[in-house]
């Protein structure tokens, strides 16, 4: 999605212009400017006249590319046809997760599972609607493999259908791993999936809030059902995410656990919205939740220095971060909700995303109509970053987009502070990583 | 101003505006040509197409250069060239051994050794760069050569030229000039590097551009500019034939007006009488301003012409009724002009006639000529004659003209060729031959006072009207410009015929033929045809003319060509009129 710049076209409504470019202090200072995300270094004398506010100074750093200050991002463009969507195939858990902000999977609600016929019929659309091209399927829950057969009836289904069609299909997958059978491994394996499994840590971390039923914790189970797929994971990608929940904010002992265990990449996403308020980060936290994911990624560097050439980054919050800096990476919005991407829920109605459903502020729709062109719009400029407050004052704004949609909704932006420090730390860390370890940042 | 602002990240590099540079350097502003090029060569992409090393690509400009210049001259060893660093990870097995071949390579470049590109290898296939003779291909050949490699692995051999030294192989990669994803030129390029063989500035190139980008936005051969008082047709051309006949080649060195154009066959061949590089630079204010093709001498009167002047007819029914009358009178000058045409020598007979009377050394090509420039102004009254249908049938799409619709008007042609201008009454038309009474005659029925201009004078009046469509103003515009080529052509004509005097050596006894000869009546049955293609194509009018069958017709007159010629060579002239009902005799004035 790429956006051109223009002025707004009404005189932005009170306040001070949005800073037009942000300092990134330190033994080598750095400047980001805000349109197009472009980075320099920058000598010390001019940190100093750009922190002193001098004009002089700012224009010479905005004479540096095409443009002038002050614009802000174009309005979304007219959102194409949805091509990547999710499935939420089990809205109901074999786990007892305590942090799940889909309550057991029930998304509040009576747990149940996604007909058949609903999936077929939603992935046929898909197909039909994104006119040739590539489409993503995506498997969720809930735990999705609750609901294996469909599952399997699914990517099945999907594969014929965009083989007659000449598109082409992709598969991701989001579950805790527990109940994976062999057939289900040779399924991710063979259809390329994407597959991110829940995972918190150690067994330790990981069994304090990820019991079952029983609140036996789930850890050995998982690791047992996930081992043939990580010793040999075919054509598949697997990743781990960790909930990382207040009570241990730790981040590179989670991440070191999880490569431990067989994971080729891990990442860690921190608990903000769900039924036990005494588990999200808030406040204070993340102050020094931004330490720990500062240690983790330092950790990380440290360790590809270590191996040398050619060793690939396997934490993976500081892997995107890099890879969005580096490209300029300079959008509204925070990911691809409602633009290119929607979620659809076991009734077979169509929400913004996996984190939505069954929020009727969210809802865009039902099969019978498809995903509804004028909700999406309406949704997406109300979105835009540029639209929302505090964002639209913040440096960061186009490299953040604003937070995930569900969780500001649900909780507000209350780690912005950490956002940005964590974006100060990757700026510094992507200025010795393209010169020390270039080859993490080469084209795939 | 500061030293450092160093662009980082990838959107930073490609917005990069290096300072001094305009905003026509970056690519994105570009009109890409490279010719060498106007914003950018990309040839000079190519001077750095392996990594590490950097390229001359030399032209053949002396070939008795020993050693032989020629082909792509290795300049220098780039031992800094990031790509070796950061390459694509596929080529870092390469990039090692690469790096140490090169300073080896390095220390070989001694000053005063000349060093070229051998061979290249890509793909299994490997390309000796020579010349079955053994001779080095030329630069641009070579520039060919690399311009087909794939960005893929590459092996190379630099050998030097003139001294003994050992050829050295490199083993390395055709460099990707573009970061994929963003599209960022390779930071291996120096500022300056790929502008450095730029167009120069647009004076010079009037005069140097090679792909005549700049040519074409100049005049070539222009008119003279017309003296004060000195006596001018209504268009304003000189009256004096020659000077209104007069070419003069634009950028000519020497600026009088009294020199008549002339055009060798290269462009090297004509540089020495034009004005030179610093000339062009210096003097590009004597350069004169061009309007109409004819060089201005002073402030531009636009010209009276009848056009201006003419009345436009009362309603639409006296325009139609007009255009039926032209549309027969272009048929009849079609056939007066091919029946004059066939009437001229071949010019095969007319080297033998100039031969046996060792006499006329230009006869061949005098025949030659007119009988080209006949063809042309018949050729073009062909056009008219259906633009007049066109003028037809838009009139009548118009819906102007109460219960008429359109029909084509093709045949029959007028008998009569109305008086007007020099011609004092109406004549009857005759086929004739080429004389100078015929030369006459047509000069007098083109010239600019003549009854054919001046009755689509009144049209294009007529039209310039609101209650017409717009375009078929444009149409008739065209018919008057013509016109006046027409009559220049048959000034030219009457010119270089006058030359030989009373003597019609140039004619073919001509006699028009029988309808009963077998061969007349062949040559009669084709012009019918014709027609009858004509009609049947017109018929539909305007957009829905039916191509094929004008297609058709042409094809026949390629056959009538060949008809009426080997009628002619045997005396014969083909009676087009005798088709068609006589005319009904003309009162007594």
């Amino acid at each position: 999605m790429s956006q051109a710049m223009r002025p707004l076209a009404a005189p932005d409504a009170g306040g001070a212009p949005p800073p037009a470019f942000h300092l990134v202090a330190g033994a080598r200072p750095l400047a980001l400017v805000v349109e197009g995300s472009r980075l320099y270094e920058i000598d010390a004398e001019l940190a100093l006249r750009l922190d002193a506010g001098e004009a002089g100074a700012i224009e010479e750093l905005l004479a540096c590319g095409a443009g002038a200050p002050g614009l802000r991002l174009a309005e979304v463009a007219p959102p194409p046809h949805i091509h990547a969507l999710s499935l939420n195939l089990a809205q109901a858990c074999n786990l007892s997760c305590s942090y799940c902000y889909a309550d057991e999977g029930r998304f509040h609600g009576a747990a149940r599972q996604m007909p058949e016929a609903v999936a077929l019929a939603a992935i046929d659309r898909l197909l039909e609607s994104a006119g040739g091209g590539r489409v993503t399927v995506g498997f969720i829950g809930g735990e999705p493999f609750l609901n294996r057969s469909t599952l399997h009836a699914c990517v099945a289904h999907a594969r014929a259908r965009a083989a007659r069609l000449g598109a082409a299909v992709g598969f991701s997958v989001t579950t805790n791993g527990t109940l994976l059978t062999e057939a289900d491994v040779d399924l991710l394996r063979d259809n390329a999936f994407v597959v991110t499994v829940s995972l918190d840590g150690d067994a330790a971390t990981h069994d304090r809030h990820r019991p079952d039923r029983h609140g036996v914790g789930s850890h050995a189970r998982a690791l047992a059902a996930l081992g043939p797929l990580l010793a040999d994971p075919g054509r598949a990608r697997v990743t781990a995410r960790a909930t990382v929940t207040r009570d241990d904010l730790r981040v590179a002992e989670r991440v070191g656990a999880m490569l431990d265990a067989g994971f080729l990449e891990a990442g860690v996403s921190p608990a903000r919205t769900g039924p036990a308020p005494e588990l999200l980060l808030c406040g204070a936290d993340w102050e020094r939740f931004l330490a720990e994911m500062v240690r983790a990624a330092d950790a990380e560097l440290d360790r590809v220095r270590r191996l040398g050439a050619g060793e690939p980054l396997r934490f993976s919050n500081l892997g995107i971060a890099l890879q969005q800096i580096h490209r300029g990476s300079c959008r509204p919005l925070p990911c691809g909700a409602a633009y290119g991407y929607a979620s659809v829920s076991a009734e077979g109605r169509y929400y913004t995303c996996h984190r939505t459903l069954d929020d009727p502020r969210f809802a865009l729709g039902d099969l019978a109509s498809g995903p509804d062109l004028e909700a999406r719009r309406r949704f997406l400029a109300a979105r835009h970053v540029d639209a929302q407050e505090p964002c639209r004052s913040c440096w960061a704004r186009y490299l953040c987009g604003g937070g995930c949609h569900a969780e500001v909704a649900a909780a507000g932006r209350d780690g912005c502070d950490y956002v940005r420090g964590w974006l100060d730390h990757c700026l510094r860390t992507y200025v010795e990583v393209a010169e020390e370890l270039p080859w993490l940042l080469a084209a795939a | 101003m500061t030293d450092k602002i160093l662009p980082r990240n990838l959107t930073a590099r490609a917005a990069y505006a290096v300072p001094g540079n305009p905003p026509s350097t970056r690519l994105e502003s570009g009109v890409g040509n490279c010719f060498p090029g106007l914003e950018y060569d990309h040839r000079n992409l190519d001077r750095r197409f392996f990594p590490g090393l950097v390229f001359e690509y030399v032209t053949l400009s002396d070939a008795a250069a020993d050693p032989p210049i020629q082909g792509a001259r290795l300049l220098a060893v780039d031992d800094a060239d990031p790509e070796l660093a950061t390459g694509e990870a596929r080529y870092q097995a390469l990039a090692g051994p690469l790096a140490s071949r090169l300073d080896e390579l390095a220390t070989r470049l001694a000053p005063g050794a000349v060093w070229f590109l051998s061979a290249i290898e890509q793909g299994g296939r490997k390309i000796k760069l020579e010349d079955s003779t053994g001779a080095p291909l030329d630069g641009p050949v070579v520039w060919r050569l690399v311009r087909n490699l794939r960005p893929e692995a590459v092996t190379l051999t630099v050998a030097p030229r003139g001294t003994r030294g050992r050829p050295v192989v490199l083993a390395g990669w055709r460099r990707r000039y573009t970061d994929p994803e963003t599209g960022v030129i390779s930071l291996s390029y120096q500022p300056g590097e790929l502008t450095q063989s730029l167009c120069s500035p647009w004076m010079h190139d009037f005069r140097d551009c090679a792909c005549t980008y700049w040519a074409s936005n100049h005049p070539d051969i222009v008119f003279p500019a017309v003296e004060p008082g000195e006596p001018t047709l209504p268009s304003g051309i000189p009256d004096d034939p020659l000077l209104g006949q007069q070419r003069i080649d634009w950028l000519r060195a020497h600026r009088a007006r009294a020199l008549t154009a002339s055009s060798a066959a290269t462009q090297d061949a004509n540089l020495p009488y034009e004005m030179s590089h610093f000339e062009i630079n210096e003097a590009w204010q004597d350069l004169a301003i061009v309007l109409e093709n004819r060089e201005l001498g002073g402030p531009y009167a636009p010209r009276s012409r009848q056009v201006d002047n003419a009345r436009p007819f009362a309603t639409p029914v006296e325009l139609r009724d007009q255009l039926l009358v032209l549309a027969g009178l272009e048929h009849l000058v079609i056939l007066l002009y091919l029946y004059a045409r066939y009437s001229l020598l071949a010019p095969d007979e007319a080297r033998a006639r100039a031969k046996k009377a060792r006499s006329w050394p230009t006869l061949a090509d005098d025949v030659e000529f007119v009988r080209y420039q006949i063809l042309g102004v018949a050729i073009s009254e062909m056009q008219h004659l259906r633009w007049v249908n066109h003028l037809l049938w838009g009139l009548a799409d118009a819906k102007l003209i109460e219960g008429w619709s359109f029909a084509p008007a093709v045949v029959p042609p007028a008998r009569v060729i109305p008086a007007a201008g020099k011609l004092q009454g109406d004549l009857p038309a005759v086929l004739r031959p080429l004389d100078p009474a015929t030369r006459q005659l047509f000069q007098d029925i083109e010239e600019p006072s003549g009854y054919i201009d001046g009755r689509y004078a009144r049209v294009t009046a007529t039209l310039l009207q609101g209650k017409y469509p717009s375009q078929l103003y444009q149409m008739a515009s065209n018919i008057v410009r013509d016109g006046e080529q027409h009559y220049l052509c048959f000034r030219d004509v009457n010119l270089l015929l006058s030359a030989y005097g009373k003597d019609l050596v140039y004619l073919r006894s001509i006699e028009p033929g029988k309808p009963g000869d077998p061969a007349v009546r062949q040559a009669l049955d084709t012009y019918s045809e014709i027609v009858r293609d004509l009609v049947e194509g017109y018929r539909l009018g305007g957009p829905y003319e039916n191509r094929l069958g004008l297609a058709e017709a042409r094809q026949r007159m390629f056959t009538l060509d060949a008809q009426a010629e080997a009628l002619a060579r045997r005396g014969i002239g083909v009676p087009y009129l005798s088709l068609f009902a006589p005319p009904a005799p003309i009162p007594p004035r």
